[in-house]
């Protein structure tokens, strides 16, 4: 209780702090019929005003952080207006897409939805976790699976598997190359200045994994010295320093898991309370980048973690070791390519196990890949557009105790698409796209295939999408080295979207005098052969990897609303019914049916809070639909204060009302916590 | 009163008045015949009558993370060891639920459980080298040591024979050994060998009580290529193994007897086989098996009729099944159970007192 009220005064007690603001907007007004950069235009940040050049570029430096009104006027165009998050040490770009045609809009609230995919800005990360393994948890069907408190949390889309979402940082994926999932935990939110979410079956634009969906973050530039830290309940803390210098910009991060937290003992095995021993861990992260001609990108991380098992089988020695690299350089325009170079290790080790013989298992992996794209701007009979073409090569080549000896994989794709846009009062784009994938062992290619399709009138835009997606399986499930207790399968097949068909309806508007937007998808689509983990009848019931097949189908709805320039409600809901694909199918274990969001946030004068409601609706542990898990409800809330330009401050509480709840049965997550954050920009 | 009440009233009267005056002496109802079969991906014990196989009902075993593979049962109880969740359910057979959870000591691996009276019942612990003897009324507990790896029981004659696999890290260390208790004295048992040495390929984990009262016990093997399984005959008063035989192929599983001289042996390879009591022959062996696919376990109930079940994929919520045989081992039907049953029992219900 002490170290509690501690917290509270730091955050309340003001601090005279002021600084020069370090914070920076920039940005492009473009043509929305046709693209092009318009010139001339005056650009409004609340008293300060740029013209755009032939460009169409603004910059505006020294911008006080918070929510901003950003407008852009020009003759022969409706004006736009709308308002940005700035945060400290963000380099905020932003595209302001005015309409030839001057019909009369209202202004706009924060717009959560850009012209391809879903996007949540940094700022708005920020208040909903500390990495983003916890802020994207419920955030428009996205689902973090995670065991525990340190655990490696991996996203699931549609009620995917979490090998199925490919997770992109500035372009470079960023899945575990052996067991296919992302591990959003090592992304930290004060790096990411947005992520944009394109669900459903994207394999055709992204490459293999992305059965699912993608998720593209992109990193913020730092161009001013920056300090955080936090501290919070059960050992848990965190601390990061960035810098930046021209176009270069670099965070390292270190974080320690929560350890030795009060868990609820399951009544199977006596019920009452207990502590989660061996729950802790650390975790080193590297994030830079240079922008420019060439974009070179540098992601680095390593992670010791307990590994405490599951609670009816607690292990206490049990330990998880990961460590990862990754170099990679770009180059965006007509002629574009991409290249990285990725190393790996992990390391899984138990010295005294509760049951069998100690073991030390230690892998390596080392993987290139490289890309190659042209594309070319189209003009026709009033339409604007582009073609693309490209091709991509991976290599992947493992080593050490946990694999089959000289394990390599590679694959291959080529890819074709485009975009076309026509119509000026009434807009209507077309993007289609096709990709033919190969790799080891192959005899012949998949091609797969993705047509989107939009029409916009107004505010309301209406979106319907048809495609297919193909991936090979993780190469976990093909290359791991047989075990106790797992069984290989070299019959594993790969995971296709034989097809999946969506449509939408978007529409930002104003609803009762309150500015806002909301969205509504529907989807429907059948997976084949989904690589899910399973105990093999024959024999001894030992766990091996299969291929199954599945329907999904759902919808997910959104709301945001701004009823004042200081409230802003939002909220989701989410279904997402991925059943086998067999009459009576049961919905596959672990896929929650529902999540709910809904998150108020009050900004007065210098504070800033933020209530969040989650709600994860009931799951199953088994594939029969018969043992279901209870839903999960959680509270969390924080409340900020800017002292100063510079330094702000920020208590939160996860997990209000102390439910302590298990995602994964037998993995429980620390239940109410408390930490409180400091973040100061040197300018 | 009002004019309502004082007709309940009367109604209750007569109604009281007509079962004052019932026959004291009329016979019980009948015990209700179930067959029990857990469903062990599923997490489920299905409860199937067996003259009315449609009125079949399924109980969630809930749990954490539960591996169950068999059930043993006395009146309206079954016990149902959990596995990895090292606890073991009691269900209630009448109201179909579970209504206890007994946890045993951690790391128990629990496997294997027999019924000893109307309050005791023993579960074996693989993972730790003992049987806990559990008050399924109260959920009291107590360990006995015992051999290494016990993976099932049967209880006869007054002593619970303990069926120690002999694993160590699913490697079969060598042949097996049965380990005797007395319940009484919850020990070993006195009065004779306390261990009867099974010679064969070890991984003995299935047995039954044939009708001329010895103990016939699958000596399972290992599962790769060339391994193949044996069944001892134990003597349970001699404490002793009196026969041994072959012929059963690789990784024969659970055994039913009849009650006559018929011994049906499961296999998931073979199918269902089959071994005479009386002459002691393999009647159908490894490659003449009747071919129920996936076969994980065989039981007879009261009227012979056999029920022999198929697996499944033991994936994806596909429901596996029980072939129902004739004694001519001609299929008559089937009934659809959950997913991945495995492990099944008959047992009679008493009717409710």
């Amino acid at each position: 209780m002490k170290s509690r009220s501690w917290l509270l005064l730091a955050v309340l007690i003001p601090t005279a702090l002021a600084a020069q603001s370090p914070a920076r907007v920039s940005g492009r007004v473009v043509d929305a019929l046709s693209g092009e950069p318009v010139a001339y235009a005056e650009v409004r940040l609340d008293d300060a005003h740029r013209t755009t050049g032939d460009d169409g570029q603004f910059h505006f430096d020294a911008v006080n952080p918070g929510r901003r009104a950003l407008s852009a006027r020009r003759i022969g165009f409706a004006p736009r207006d709308q308002f940005i998050e700035v945060l400290p040490g963000i380099e905020e770009t932003v595209i302001l897409r005015l309409d030839p045609l001057a019909v009369p809009i209202e202004s706009l609230a924060v717009v959560a939805v850009q012209d391809e995919g879903i996007t949540i800005q940094g700022a708005e990360l920020s208040h909903r976790g500390t990495d983003l393994g916890q802020a994207l948890d419920g955030w428009e069907g996205v689902v973090v699976r995670r065991t525990g408190s340190g655990g490696p949390a991996a996203p699931q889309v549609r009620g995917s598997a979490p090998d199925e979402v490919l997770v992109l940082v500035d372009g470079f994926p960023i899945n575990d190359a052996f067991t296919g999932r992302a591990d959003l935990s090592r992304i930290g939110t004060r790096d990411v200045a947005r992520v944009t979410l394109l669900p459903g079956a994207q394999t055709v634009r992204a490459g293999g994994r992305a059965i699912a969906g993608v998720i593209m973050i992109a990193t913020r530039r730092v161009f001013a010295p920056e300090l955080g830290l936090r501290l919070g309940s059960h050992r848990a803390g965190s601390g990061r320093l960035g810098a930046g210098r021209g176009a270069a910009s670099v965070s390292l991060t270190g974080e320690r898991f929560a350890d030795a937290f009060p868990y609820d003992i399951p009544p199977v095995r006596g019920g009452g309370g207990g502590i989660r021993d061996n729950a802790g861990g650390t975790l080193w992260t590297l994030n830079g980048r240079v922008r420019g001609t060439v974009d070179l990108v540098v992601l680095g991380s390593r992670s010791t973690r307990g590994v405490p098992g599951i609670t009816t089988n607690p292990t206490r020695t049990a330990r998880a070791e990961d460590a990862s690299a990754l170099v990679g350089a770009s180059h965006q325009g007509r002629l574009s390519w991409q290249s990285s170079v990725e190393w790996l290790e992990t390391r899984a080790s138990d010295p005294t196990p509760n049951v069998g013989l100690p073991y030390d298992s230690r892998t390596n992996g080392l993987a290139g890949s490289a890309a190659l794209g042209l594309s070319r701007d189209l003009t026709w009979a009033g339409a604007t557009g582009e073609v693309h073409t490209g091709a991509d090569f991976r290599y992947d080549r493992f080593w050490g105790s946990g694999v089959q000896d000289g394990a390599a994989f590679h694959r291959e794709g080529l890819s074709a698409g485009g975009s076309i846009r026509w119509g000026a009062r009434q807009e209507w784009r077309l993007v289609p796209a096709v990709r033919i994938d190969m790799w080891k062992d192959r005899t012949r290619p998949f091609a797969s295939g993705r047509l989107d399709a939009e029409y916009s009138r107004g505010n309301t835009t209406l979106s319907a999408a048809l495609g297919s997606a193909v991936t090979a399986p993780a190469l976990a499930n093909l290359l791991f080295r047989e075990g106790e207790g797992v069984l290989l399968n070299p019959d594993l097949r790969p995971e296709r979207t034989r097809w999946e068909i969506e449509a939408g309806v978007r529409h930002t508007g104003r609803w009762l005098g309150a500015g806002g937007h909301a969205a509504l998808r529907l989807y429907y689509g059948r997976v084949a052969d989904m690589v899910l983990w399973y105990q093999r009848p024959a024999f001894n019931f030992v766990w091996s990897p299969g291929n199954f097949d599945v329907r999904r189908r759902g919808g997910e709805v959104t709301l945001d609303l701004e009823p004042a320039k200081t409230l802003r409600l939002d909220g989701s809901a989410t279904l997402s019914a991925v059943t086998y694909d067999h009459t009576g199918g049961a919905q596959v274990a672990y896929r929650p049916r529902t999540t709910i969001t809904a998150g108020l946030t009050w900004t007065p004068g210098p504070w800033e809070t933020d209530l969040r409601w989650h709600r994860i609706g009931t799951r199953y542990r088994d594939n029969s639909g018969v043992n279901r898990l209870a839903p999960i409800s959680l509270w969390d809330a924080g409340i900020e204060r800017r002292l100063g330009a510079s330094l702000s401050t920020r208590f939160e509480v996860h997990d209000l009302l102390d439910r302590r709840s298990e995602f994964i049965a037998g993995y429980p997550t620390p239940g109410r916590t408390f930490s409180l954050s400091l973040n100061l920009v040197l300018q | 009163m009002t004019c309502a009440s004082r007709l309940v009233l009367a109604a209750a009267c007569l109604v009281a008045t007509l079962a004052a005056c019932a026959d004291p002496g009329a016979p019980l109802a009948a015990p209700q015949e179930v067959l029990l079969v857990v469903n062990s991906t599923e997490g489920s014990l299905s409860i199937v009558p067996v003259e009315t196989p449609t009125a079949a009902v399924k109980v969630p075993l809930g749990g954490i993370a539960p591996t169950p593979v068999g059930v043993s049962a006395r009146n309206e109880f079954a016990l149902v060891p959990l596995g990895l969740d090292n606890a073991v359910a009691v269900v209630n057979l009448r109201s179909a639920a579970v209504v206890l959870t007994i946890p045993l000591p951690a790391n128990s691996g629990a496997t294997g459980s027999a019924f000893v009276d109307d309050s005791i019942g023993y579960v074996a612990n693989p993972n730790l080298n003992t049987v806990t003897r559990v008050n399924y009324l109260t959920g009291d507990t107590a360990s006995v040591a015992v051999g290494v790896y016990p993976q099932g029981m049967v209880y006869t004659r007054g002593k619970l024979f303990v069926l120690n696999g002999n694993l160590v890290n699913f490697v079969i260390q060598g042949p097996s050994w049965v380990t005797v208790i007395d319940p009484v004295t919850k020990a070993k048992a006195t009065g004779g060998p306390d261990s009867i040495p099974l010679p064969g390929p070890g991984n003995a984990g299935f047995a039954d009580v044939g009708s001329d009262g010895r103990l016939y016990i699958i000596n399972t093997g290992g599962y790769g290529p060339g391994d193949l399984g044996r069944l001892s005959i134990v003597d349970p008063v001699q404490r002793t193994e009196v026969g041994n035989f072959g012929g059963f192929g690789q990784a024969p599983g659970p055994l039913a007897s009849d009650a006559g001289d018929r011994l049906f042996i499961s296999s998931y390879a073979e199918g269902l086989m089959e071994f005479n009591l009386t002459t002691s022959q393999v009647i159908r062996g490894a490659g003449n098996g009747v071919p129920i696919v996936s076969n994980a376990s065989v039981v007879v109930d009261s009227k012979g009729r056999i029920y022999a079940l198929e697996t499944g994929k033991c994936a994806g919520g596909d429901a596996g099944k029980a072939h129902v045989l004739r004694s001519d081992l001609t299929e008559s039907g089937t009934i659809t159970l959950g997913e991945c049953p495995v492990g099944a029992l008959v047992t009679s219900i008493p009717p409710a007192p």
